[in-house]
């Protein structure tokens, strides 16, 4: 069960990285201001989330 | 025609304030422009960093927090990791009190010895005793110290430290005035005195606060003059670390001491921190096998009787269980609150085997000025203490409940006020006199404010203390259990004294009877 736990943990920090880098690279590439921000503000969470503070 | 007048002048003005607004020219930015954008993005970027960064220097500063207690009456300090070894360096291995009375009696040995006196016949094997300041032969019959002088006492516990010596019985209290000079002398593990345990758990759930100041008042205050006193007011201190989701609650609430000094305490969630357990199955499948929904996953009061090697809250709940198996505890209470519309309120739900205890207890708060409802843990519901933790120990067990506004969802706007209900919520209040104009049932009980709930639960464990002493002392007898039948035993009274009752805290309030801490 540890086992199962901390490997599930890893990899779902590996897709939250993915995911932060997709909406990053998303955030750059738009040409939206309002895209621009929402995908700021979805960073933030994601941020958070990686680091294990929120 | 007025009317008609009146709606084409306030067209006009919000056509006028339109074309205000179109002349205004917004410096139009080409984020084709591969400058433009970089500016755009950085500065975005930048921004989003600044919340990243204050947001999360908040939640860091949340999640390290740790209220601060005063354990000046505390004899010994474990932690859950000591039960459940996985919990070491982990943001839920939590301190467990330990008080011992000062009439319990021990056998003090050198610490080198403390594994060779495990029982009561190593200890009446060995080549020398100490009773009464002198070097001699004891049977059991002869363990009753009372009349042991003081003097005579540290002159016991002189010649063990001068290696004279192997044992000398004297109180807790003989034993505890020489401790901090003797560091090379511990107590024996055997048990040279039966003596009743209570342990008191407040802090299952962090946003339920009368429970752990309830347990506080217990660990601030009590004198154990007979038995064992075991404190624990962060049973889940991972649930400490972050707020209740989606409910936009205060983070801290704060009392003022005797002397004016301000106590801040936490308001935390009802369950284990995501960043401690992860991930959430759709279902919550306990041991048992009975299946619940996902958010009790990381309910620890769902998770008993708990898993060295299961998931987070299962380690935290296993420490539990086996603090009390190890140490034999007598009486388990567990402090809770539940929102004015549940129906489980102002009651002490008992285990099968305690259900005679709690309804003797009830009676005692029939002869206050509160009453209190008793209700019999059902037995098909598993994971909770009053009943996986009442199967799988040989204890006592009781979980008690008061009403808070601040879990409830007929609340208002969030504060710390509302924590305390020091400012009373008007909706709950709506609903109150509503039940009292119409006679209808909206609230099971009314809300209350931290005072009341918190002297329900110190009164409620006293009351159930002094059931314990009135109905024989005897430790509980298990017939059906899961962990192998065993006959009750007689214990004796389990004494403590200076805990403020009901009255006193109604009176003074509870930070009156809060320390303050250096």
């Amino acid at each position: 069960m540890q086992v199962y736990y901390t490997i599930l943990q890893v990899v779902y920090i590996a897709f939250a990285v993915v995911i932060a880098a997709l909406i990053g690279w998303n955030v750059f590439k738009s040409k939206k201001i309002t895209d621009k921000v929402i995908g700021a503000i979805a960073l933030i969470m994601f941020i958070l989330r990686i680091l294990l503070i929120k | 025609m007025k009317k008609i007048r009146e709606k084409k002048v306030r067209e006009k003005k919000v056509r006028e304030k339109k074309e205000r607004v179109k002349k205004i020219n917004l410096p139009k930015l080409d984020l084709n422009n591969k400058r433009n954008n970089i500016i755009v993005t950085s500065v975005i970027g930048v921004l989003a960093l600044v919340v990243t960064i204050v947001t999360g220097v908040q939640f860091t500063k949340f999640r390290n927090f740790n209220a601060e207690f005063y354990t000046g009456n505390v004899d010994e300090i474990q932690s859950y990791s000591k039960y459940s070894k996985y919990l070491a360096g982990t943001s839920g291995d939590a301190p467990i009190y330990i008080l011992y009375g000062d009439n319990n009696t021990v056998a003090v040995v050198r610490a080198s010895d403390a594994d060779k006196y495990d029982t009561i016949d190593k200890v009446l094997e060995a080549d020398a005793r100490v009773v009464k300041g002198g070097v001699v032969n004891i049977d059991k019959e002869e363990l009753d110290i009372s009349a042991i002088a003081k003097a005579d006492a540290a002159t016991a516990i002189d010649e063990v430290k001068n290696g004279t010596s192997d044992i000398a019985i004297v109180t807790y209290a003989d034993y505890r005035a020489v401790r901090d000079t003797y560091t090379d002398l511990t107590v024996a593990k055997a048990e040279i005195e039966a003596v009743p345990s209570i342990l008191v758990m407040g802090g299952t759930h962090p946003n339920e606060p009368s429970g752990q100041l309830a347990a506080t008042m217990f660990l601030e205050n009590a004198k154990v003059k007979r038995g064992v006193l075991y404190v624990v007011n962060e049973v889940n201190r991972s649930a400490y670390t972050h707020s209740q989701p989606q409910e936009a609650t205060s983070w801290y609430y704060e009392l003022q001491t005797a002397s004016g000094q301000t106590r801040t305490f936490k308001y935390g969630s009802r369950a284990t921190n995501t960043v401690d357990q992860w991930p959430t199955p759709d279902v919550y499948t306990h041991s048992s096998g009975q299946q619940l929904s996902s958010s009790e996953v990381r309910n620890i009061n769902r998770s008993y009787p708990g898993d060295e090697k299961g998931t987070y809250t299962e380690k935290l709940s296993y420490a539990i269980t086996q603090l009390v198996l190890q140490n034999d505890i007598t009486m388990v209470v567990d402090l809770h609150e539940a929102s004015p519309e549940y129906i489980t309120i102002n009651a002490i739900v008992a285990h099968d085997d305690a259900l005679e205890l709690a309804s003797d207890a009830k009676m005692w708060t029939l002869d206050d000025v509160m009453n209190i409802g008793v209700e019999v843990s059902p037995a098909t519901l598993h994971g909770l203490t009053h009943r996986d933790l009442g199967d799988y120990t040989y204890a006592y067990v009781f979980l008690a409940e008061t009403s808070n506004a601040s879990q409830g969802k007929l609340r208002g706007k969030f504060s710390p006020d509302l924590i305390t209900y020091k400012e009373k919520d008007k909706f709950y209040e709506y609903a109150k006199e509503y039940d009292e104009k119409h006679g209808t049932k909206l609230l099971y009980a009314p809300a209350a404010d931290i005072d009341e709930r918190v002297a329900r639960h110190t009164f409620t464990v006293s009351a159930l203390i002094k059931s314990f002493n009135d109905m024989g002392c005897v430790s509980r007898t298990v017939n059906v259990g899961k962990i192998g039948e065993r006959e009750g035993r007689y214990l004796g009274k389990l004494e403590i004294e200076m805990v403020p009752g009901y009255e006193d805290i109604m009176d003074n309030g509870v930070g009156y009877y809060l320390h303050d801490l250096d």
